[in-house]
């Protein structure tokens, strides 16, 4: 039972973690605003 | 730089959507802008072939048979990510459907038509295919997931990249039903920027997850001239707006600065085309110039029932000037990415009128749907690519009848188009590009046999078609899908150049976060850029802009559908 609540924690742990960084790659969770101050700028 | 006063170079979309958001937004009185262009359509253009025979690009080739209706293109619409049109729709009165904004009039308009195509894809003795099924393999889905997953801030990883060679290992993709449906639904050739391929993926990826239904095309009441522009027309002339027509800007003015790193407009050299006159005008300090620095419709030409449409080599009107002026700094693009490579570009359409129903309930019979609701495109039975592939020979359009608000209810109008031009024909043995509209409708004619379930054929009745006929205008169009052409990001100029203190660039050949073009909402967006920076309004106020990119159910649905 230990091993399996372990293993469990592990496999969420792994898969959170890679989409996170499958999240953070793909820029997800970026603001758009930023592209368009270049432009307030000028 | 805030200015008061707009000199706008093209009244084409963006730049007379600039100037709703100059008046209504930043507060500009009407009068303070006014439009330099050949006309008043751009690329949004829809009226009575005898309308169009004096148009700068028609006048030196006239036409024997002028009846008939002319749209050279037509545009589908998504609501679901064309915010930005979708809001400038909504501030200005429908020219055709009084007490509505010309947004209700297309959303009520499109709620009792909805889009659902169910012959998307047909082909010689298998009819309608089943388009649902995209037909990747592991190789494709990997090469279109590592597109979606790119982000924004990679994409110059695409610079100079061409679709062609995005997939140079993977040939089959140009074989799946899927690149059938997205080359003839979007007019992306081989040749075409891979750049563009992956915005596209990222913008409608909510639509590729129903690509083969075309579920999300939405649609105007009528053609984009009567349903877009002439509200624009109405509203910003009523406003006071002054549109001159008949001028070619030929040239730009600039302050010189010794390290050539400020950008600013001084003057402008502009020929009446009417009377050939060369006309000069200062720019001053209180005045914006926006300019819209290219036309896929520039230096197009039409034919007739009996006339081929002949090829006319000029550079074009507004890339002319572009390459003018980009000539005098370092960060105003490329102009001959997209104006010098006709081959990467052209392609031919045609609009077909005909003074009854047969045809029309031909073409409902054999695809199985009533009209306003498809797009339908014909694939080859045999290889006629380079790489000994078979490719989509034409597509067509059949509108809700009528398209124009002048048609008669007897008659029909029917758009398609020939996206490789210097393809033979199947039936009529030449390339596209030197047909007559007859020749193009015995083409038309001859796919529709091809797939023709019933055993009594639409041969039997191709007399009657023929003689149904008043008129099909084939139209040339050189930089149709221009704005795709490979390119790297530095080859379009940003919509407010750095070191710009009085010009803008909009339309279709800039440079904007995000968005895909070849769009009314892009060409909306651009002019609303200029417009807030002309006006000091911030950014922030833009129209948000959704992002099903980055939609986890979105993303889901489309990794479902890749291996649909």
């Amino acid at each position: 039972m230990k091993k399996f609540l372990l293993g469990s924690l592990i496999f969420v742990g792994v898969t959170a973690t890679g989409a996170c960084l499958l999240a953070k790659k793909m820029e997800l969770f970026r603001d758009d605003s930023v592209d368009y101050e270049k432009f307030e700028s000028r | 730089m805030i200015k008061k006063k707009a000199i706008m170079i093209g009244a084409g979309l963006s730049n007379m959507a600039a100037a709703v958001y100059l008046i209504q937004e930043g507060g500009w009185p009407g009068d303070a802008i006014t439009f330099y262009s050949l006309d008043d359509h751009g690329s949004n253009d829809g009226a009575p072939v005898s309308e169009t025979t004096d148009e700068y690009w028609n006048k030196n080739h006239p036409l024997e048979n002028t009846k008939g209706y002319v749209a050279r293109g037509g545009r589908m619409l998504n609501y679901r990510t064309y915010v930005d049109l979708m809001d400038l729709l909504g501030r200005i009165p429908s020219a055709t459907e009084p007490n509505m904004t010309a947004e209700e009039d297309t959303r009520s308009f499109d709620a009792q038509h909805r889009t659902f195509d169910k012959a998307r894809l047909l082909e010689g003795s298998k009819g309608i295919l089943d388009a649902g099924h995209l037909g990747f393999n592991n190789k494709d889905r990997l090469l279109m997931t590592k597109l979606i997953m790119m982000p924004d801030s990679e994409e110059e990883k695409l610079d100079n990249v061409s679709i062609a060679e995005y997939f140079k290992d993977d040939p089959h993709m140009f074989q799946t039903n899927f690149w059938y449906m997205w080359e003839t639904t979007f007019a992306f050739r081989t040749q075409s920027s891979a750049q563009e391929l992956r915005r596209y993926m990222h913008q409608m990826i909510y639509e590729f997850t129903q690509i083969e239904h075309l579920v999300g095309v939405n649609r105007t009441r009528y053609n984009q001239y009567e349903s877009i522009m002439l509200p624009l027309i109405n509203y910003l002339k009523n406003q006071g707006c002054h549109i001159i027509l008949n001028r070619r800007v030929t040239d730009l003015d600039f302050k010189e600065t010794k390290m050539t790193d400020e950008i600013t407009v001084t003057g402008m050299t502009m020929t009446n085309t009417e009377t050939d006159e060369v006309e000069h005008l200062i720019v001053d300090d209180d005045t914006a110039v926006i300019f819209t620095n290219g036309s896929i419709t520039d230096s197009s030409t039409l034919g007739d029932y009996h006339t081929p449409a002949p090829e006319n080599m000029d550079y074009g009107a507004a890339a002319g000037l572009w390459k003018q002026i980009a000539s005098k700094f370092y960060n105003l693009g490329n102009p001959d990415k997209f104006f010098a490579d006709r081959n990467a570009s052209e392609w031919v359409s045609f609009t077909l009128t005909t003074k009854n129903h047969i045809l029309l309930n031909e073409i409902e019979r054999i695809t199985t749907q009533i009209p306003g609701n498809a797009l339908n495109s014909f694939l080859s039975t045999k290889p006629i690519t380079p790489l000994g592939q078979k490719d989509v020979n034409m597509s067509i359009v059949v509108h809700h009848q009528p398209h124009f608000t002048t048609q008669k209810p007897n008659e029909t109008v029917i758009w398609g188009y020939f996206l490789y031009p210097r393809r033979n024909g199947e039936f009529v043995d030449k390339p596209y590009i030197e047909m007559t509209g007859k020749e193009m409708l015995q083409e038309l004619i001859g796919q529709l046999a091809k797939v023709d379930p019933d055993p009594i054929n639409i041969r039997e009745k191709e007399a009657a078609i023929m003689d149904s006929v008043i008129n099909n205008i084939p139209v040339y169009m050189p930089y149709a899908s221009a704005l795709f052409n490979n390119r790297a990001k530095t080859d379009r100029p940003e919509v407010i150049p750095e070191h710009s203190t009085n010009l803008a660039f909009t339309g279709e050949f800039v440079e904007q976060p995000y968005q895909m073009i070849f769009t009314e909402q892009s060409a909306v967006r651009s002019g609303e850029i200029a417009a807030y920076h002309f006006a000091g309004i911030p950014m922030a106020k833009l129209v948000a802009t959704p992002r099903y990119d980055r939609d986890i159910k979105t993303l889901m649905r489309a990794t479902k559908k890749m291996f649909e």
